[in-house]
């Protein structure tokens, strides 16, 4: 079945547990330069307009990910809950995914290769919800079929 | 049962042939190629020759039994089309044969162009276009190179010496024009670039057009630039930009500019009759003016909106863009829209090292350069592809915070969302 | 990638991947919380958590400083083995012993200091986490002084003694009762997600929210009905505005407080005595804003009144303040009523669950004689009063001054000199100290002040016993075996007990021993919680009857509901049995003009404890100070500027972050960053005469921006 995540930007507080799951079940490490595959942002009033306004974002897995035609290599691609996947054994590193993704989802490691969020693909597979959906404590991060 | 035809066997053929294949899985597809192999990508011929990536995965889609399966399709190798009767939707081989098809998709791509300097010596003179230009530059490197001359300052060219750099090889850049990245950087951002390379050791012959090579009695090469300088190396890569395959193309029966004219739906001006990729020339989003741009994932879009749209679907393909990302020797450089225009410029920087560039006519961005700041390349590109889209909308408030998130200062921010610049 | 290697590191519990879940719990921060973590194990070591389902605290999700568990018990910086000091205090030359050696030399030093000086020179302190503190308090008991305290000198415990002064105890609001919820600065969504949530739902089905706070914070946007944007530190002027509104209206319950309130009339001289206007100058509230929170307070039952645990309090005059704020549920009658504020019971380490264990009883049973005398007992009389514990703040003091008897030697669980106003001050009083001890996780900036430093244990690696609220009961097992030579708290209590000499049964038997006394009567046994390995609701549950408690008679000395508090009347000249306003010392001046709040949560990070976690720093990675969009615009300041924030004590530099959260004039900055110590521009004497809190948000500072290439 496809799945999508969904923000409730009524429930979030861009409080970053998210980030934090993220980079806990990704070994992913700050202090060497690495980036959560999810971030957080406090959007600040227009002048004289309003609310303040929070935000939780990472690849989108985009129905027509822009991201897969734009890989010269073509490490990137859909599986069958709908996840935009990749496999970067094969990533030269050129950013062209970078500049495809509206999101800023494609991040660089140390060795150049592209990662990104993978929707937690193999945990929704064994039952598990994406760790970023596992932790959000106002549940304002959610995983949903997309009824298209 | 309906037929089409796919002229050239590159990233826009194959997606033609793809999408129509997905579409209708009984449609006789037939594929026109002037080599034997399946479709390689231009762009990872350097990568290649820096031995980043195998020879194999030059061809992302498969070798040519795993692209001819996931097709489904009769392709025909080293067969050039050598003419095309569009009206009749009809295409000439070589001997003389003609086939008429239901649809034709012409994506014969483009070609690498040497500038016209007469007696080039008949070794040491290398290009970059295709697998097999790619292959030879290998080989020669694989024996005793110590010095090489490229020529062309642009993102082929740039690749090329990144790969001879880090091999050690004694390198000198040239371009006829006097700055780095000539179609797609700023005075003040094409300085910084240069300025880093020479220290990183690249000798720059920038203004410099190349107007003789000669072989010496050394063995190497001896090249005469238009500056009156010369460079002595082991070979010259061309790197000059590329031209699109147009030779089979009768004029009076399409409608031809730099390259094959569509709409957005990728038809000619013959029916039944659609240009993808390198070979064609569509609507730039931000002038309106129709542009042949050189881009995989362009080639990959604009082959799949012709392969729907010959399959009966009604798909728009969203415009053209000029656009280029390239990430060598730690620099990012990225460049949209055509910074020649005309308009109002601002640039900013900051303490982490990134700068950015701008160019606003009538309130719109309508040319940007960063340097070293990948992550917002995405993000600011879609914007500027949002608001040609839809100019009466704002900014989302996700790409407001993932620039507000990457630093941007607020004034950017505002410009991109249409404010102009304070 | 086979499917195997894919599920290994996709982190997949299973058999075949080796990855095992244990249950265990997050102590990183208030025991209020404590959530419930699955640690995924695999050879030993946590790969990855995720909070446990069904649990009664927090349902599975987890908040953004518990996510940050693994990393935290894997800081880089964790103590190994015992250490002792072989440099400068403060340095870096530590050199490993055993615990054997520790033990001894600690053991002899408490022993010689208590010979020569009385046992009460030697100090007993507990930082977080509260575990072992029934312990603690014990043992220093056991070893004869009466100097045992801890972090609460400055969190929470002003509120239970406001509370306490009242009523005789503490309260808990009873919101999924309340018709009206008035929440007085309280920024949950950064501290206890559970409690926002609570909102959210309370809100949600149709109950009426009034948020006190100078901040737009998220609960303001979404569930105040209605805002009042107080100037901090004026919050106590305007309950009691509020309070002589409802009784000038005729809205307070004459016949509760005619039956139940002592001082009523004394209050309501006083509160209808205020001016409104003026108020609304002093508070910034739009004087109809105050008029209409009066008339919701007094016409909307039943009512339920929070503070945040530390808010109000780190105000100079938060005692006050906090019992202004728990006036306005006794005027109305909503105290001791559903859906009002319920006397609560703890039940064990300060969380009320429902139920009774006797932790407290346990841990003062061997008070020695002479406890007046404790350290800022008689400097701030009501804590000396209500709380039997040292009121921390005036440590410092009386180390350095040794009046009015010397103090020489401090054993400390967890201690951290940042958190004390003026932080040097505090530093410099543990420098003069014969001997300091200090027991914790990590190599803090405090434990490098230390003769011996031991190596405790996370909560992953100990067993604990927990109670949550519904009348859960839990006994958490290891999840994994203790890093390097660490011992938990406990043990380390039990350990030096041992060497000590001292004859405590129930101390030398161990922490689950100790346990299985404290629960006795509760209905549930130690084994059977283990056996559970789950949160097990205890049969033997206290019934609520409303009234129940007044009805019976309250523990203040006149029995009654104190507004006129007989108690504080006890303590002599000086102090204001009435709830009454008086401003805090943060006065802004041309030199300083911007009030200064500090120890403000954010998401990301509590106290020292995460500081040095990069996941939790990724989120935040300068220390920063929040300040109004405008006052950042005048200053020619933008987000992430280097600002210096300075007054008459010393200056720090951070960045900026300018919000629209902020109202002008005020500067939020979080503490306990080694490279931008906020404590330092706090003034040490700057404390709350009642209950001796710090004035953690009564300060005063200016700000510039800092030039390039200057440096702070």
């Amino acid at each position: 079945m496809k799945m999508k995540f969904n923000l409730d930007v009524e429930k979030c507080v861009a409080c970053g547990a998210c980030a934090v799951a993220c980079m806990d079940q990704n070994d992913i490490d700050p202090a060497k330069g690495q980036t959560p595959y999810r971030r957080v942002g406090v959007l600040e009033p227009e002048r004289g307009s309003g609310a303040l306004r929070y935000l939780s974002i990472a690849c989108m897995h985009c129905d027509d990910a822009p991201c897969i035609p734009a890989c010269p290599v073509c490490c990137i691609s859909k599986d069958e809950r709908g996840m935009t996947v990749y496999d970067n054994t094969l990533c030269i590193g050129c950013r062209s995914c970078a500049m495809a993704c509206p999101y800023g989802a494609p991040e660089y490691s140390e060795n150049g290769r592209m990662n990104k969020c993978h929707g937690c693909t193999v945990r929704q597979q064994y039952g598990y919800a994406p760790a970023c959906v596992q932790v959000c404590p106002t549940k304002a991060l959610t995983l949903t079929p997309d009824e298209e | 049962m309906k037929t089409a035809a796919v002229i050239g066997f590159g990233c826009a053929g194959f997606c033609a042939a793809k999408a129509i294949r997905e579409a209708e899985p009984e449609r006789v597809i037939d594929i026109y190629s002037d080599t034997d192999e399946a479709p390689y990508n231009p762009m990872l011929t350097t990568y290649y020759v820096s031995g980043k990536i195998s020879e194999s995965a030059m061809f992302p889609f498969g070798d040519l039994e795993q692209v001819r399966s996931a097709l489904g399709a009769n392709i025909f190798c080293s067969s050039p089309v050598e003419a095309l009767k569009a009206r009749e939707r009809k295409i000439v081989l070589r001997d003389g044969t003609e086939r008429q098809y239901d649809d034709i998709i012409i994506a014969t791509g483009a070609s690498a162009v040497i500038p016209p300097i007469k007696n080039l010596p008949a070794r040491g003179i290398y290009k970059m276009r295709t697998a097999q230009d790619a292959r030879a530059l290998t080989e020669v490197l694989a024996g005793q190179v110590g010095s090489a001359l490229v020529v062309g300052a642009q993102m082929v060219g740039i690749k090329v010496v990144e790969l001879l750099h880090r091999r050690g090889v004694k390198t000198y850049l040239a371009d006829m024009e006097s700055r780095m990245f000539p179609a797609s950087a700023y005075d003040t951002t094409a300085a910084i670039i240069a300025e880093r390379l020479l220290s990183a050791g690249i000798e720059l012959r920038l203004g410099a057009a190349v107007q003789s090579v000669v072989e010496q009695q050394s063995g190497g090469l001896l090249s005469t630039l238009s500056d009156g300088s010369t460079v002595a190396s082991d070979i010259v890569v061309f790197c000059s930009g590329i031209r699109a395959n147009l030779g089979f193309v009768d004029r009076s029966e399409l409608d031809v500019g730099r390259g094959i004219r569509t709409d957005l739906h990728m038809r000619t001006s013959a029916e039944h009759v659609y240009a993808a990729g390198d070979c064609c020339e569509t609507t730039n989003i931000l002038t309106g003016e129709p542009i042949n741009l050189g881009l995989w994932a362009n080639a990959a879009q604009q082959g799949r909106t012709a392969g729907r749209n010959a399959a009966g679907l009604d798909e728009e393909y969203q415009g053209n863009l000029i656009q280029n990302i390239t990430h060598y020797m730690d620099t990012d450089f990225i460049s949209v829209g055509d910074v020649k225009a005309a308009g109002e410029r601002a640039a900013w920087s900051s303490d982490s090292g990134w700068r950015i560039e701008v160019t606003v006519a009538d309130g719109k961005m309508v040319a940007l350069n960063i340097l070293d700041n990948a992550n917002i390349a995405g993000p600011v590109k879609n914007i500027i592809l949002h608001q040609a889209a839809h100019p009466s909308e704002k900014m989302t408030d996700c790409a407001k915070m993932l620039l507000t998130a990457s630093g941007m200062p607020k004034d950017f921010i505002a410009m991109l969302g249409g404010e102009g610049i304070d | 990638m086979t499917e195997l290697e894919r599920k290994i590191k996709a982190k997949i519990p299973g058999e075949d991947t080796g990855i095992s879940i244990k249950k265990t719990m997050c102590d990183i921060c208030t025991p209020l919380c404590h959530c419930g973590i699955d640690a995924y194990v695999k050879d030993g070591e946590v790969i990855k958590i995720e909070g446990t389902a069904g649990h009664p605290m927090n349902g599975g999700v987890l908040c953004t400083k518990g996510a940050n568990n693994r990393a935290y018990i894997y800081r880089e910086d964790r103590i190994k083995t015992p250490l002792r000091r072989t440099g400068e205090r403060g340095g870096e030359s530590f050199e490993p012993i055993t615990w054997d050696e520790a033990y001894s030399e600690i053991a002899a030093k408490l022993l010689g200091t208590k010979r020569t000086y009385g046992a009460n020179s030697v100090v007993f302190y507990s930082g977080y986490d509260k575990w072992y503190r029934f312990m603690l308090q014990r043992l220093a008991f056991d070893f004869g002084t009466i100097n045992y305290g801890a972090e609460s000198s400055t969190c929470f415990t002003a509120n239970r003694m406001a509370w306490m002064t009242m009523t005789g105890k503490f309260a808990r609001p009873d919101m999924p009762n309340a018709q009206l919820y008035l929440a007085w600065s309280s920024a949950t969504h950064y501290s206890r997600f559970n409690v926002a949530n609570n909102i959210d739902n309370f809100k949600r089905r149709g109950g009426k929210v009034i948020i006190v706070d100078p901040r737009i914070t998220p609960a303001v946007q979404r569930c105040a009905d209605l805002h009042l944007r107080v100037k901090p530190g004026t919050d106590g002027l305007l309950a009691n505005c509020i309070a002589g509104l409802i009784i000038k209206k005729g809205l307070h319950d004459a016949e509760y407080i005619e039956k139940y309130v002592h001082g009523f009339e004394e209050y309501a001289q006083y509160v209808c005595s205020l001016d409104i206007a003026e108020v609304s100058r002093v508070t910034t509230v739009p004087q109809e804003l105050i008029e209409r929170a009066a008339e919701m307070i007094g016409t909307t039952k039943p009512m339920s009144v929070e503070n945040s645990p530390g808010s109000l309090i780190h105000q100079t005059n938060g005692y006050q303040t906090a019992r202004a704020v728990f006036a306005l549920s006794v005027i109305t009658g909503n105290y001791n009523n559903v859906g009002g504020n319920l006397p609560l019971d703890f039940t064990f380490c300060e969380q009320g669950a429902g139920f009774k264990t006797s932790d407290e009883q346990f841990a003062v049973e061997t008070m020695p004689s002479g406890y007046e005398n404790r350290v800022g007992a008689a400097r701030f009389p009501v804590w000396g009063k209500l709380i039997t514990q040292i009121q921390c703040t005036d440590l410092a003091r009386q180390i350095l001054e040794g009046e009015p008897y010397p103090l020489k030697c401090l054993v400390a669980h967890g201690m951290n000199y940042r958190m004390f106003p003026d932080s040097g001050y505090m530093r410099r009083a543990i420098e003069k100290l014969d001997f300091f001890v200090d027991i914790d996780l990590f190599m803090t900036d405090t434990a490098r002040l230390a003769d011996i430093v031991l190596p405790a244990c996370s909560s992953f690696e100990r067993e604990e016993f927990k109670v949550y609220p519904g009348g859960f009961a839990r006994y958490y097992m290891p999840a994994i075996e203790p890093l390097g030579e660490a011992r938990n708290d406990a043990r380390i209590i039990q350990e030096l007990c041992a060497r000590l000499g001292i004859e405590d049964e129930y101390l030398l038997s161990g922490y689950r021993k100790c346990i299985e006394h404290v629960i006795e009567g509760c209905g549930v046994t130690v084994d059977e919680l283990i056996a559970a390995d789950a949160p097990v609701k205890v049969p033997n549950m206290m019934k609520f009857t409303p009234r129940g408690y007044i009805d019976h008679g309250c523990a203040t000395p006149s029995g009654k509901l104190e507004l006129y508090s007989e108690l504080i009347a006890s303590c002599g000249a000086g102090l204001e049995p009435l709830p009454k306003y008086y401003p805090p010392s943060a006065r802004p001046s041309e030199e300083f003009p911007f009030i200064l709040l500090t120890g403000v949560r954010v998401a990301n990070v509590i106290h020292t404890r995460l500081h040095g976690v990069s996941w939790a720093r990724a989120l935040r990675p300068y220390p920063a100070a929040d300040i109004s969009p405008e006052d950042a615009e005048r200053l020619g300041i933008s987000a992430g500027d280097k600002i210096c924030l300075y007054n008459e004590h010393g200056e720090i530099e951070v960045r900026a972050n300018p919000t629209a959260a902020v109202a002008a004039g005020q500067v939020f900055m979080f503490h306990d960053y080694s490279e931008a110590d906020v404590s330092r521009l706090l003034d040490r004497n700057a404390l709350d005469a009642y209950s001796g809190f710090p004035g953690y948000k009564s300060a005063v500072c200016g700000i510039r921006k800092v030039e390039e290439g200057e440096s702070v």
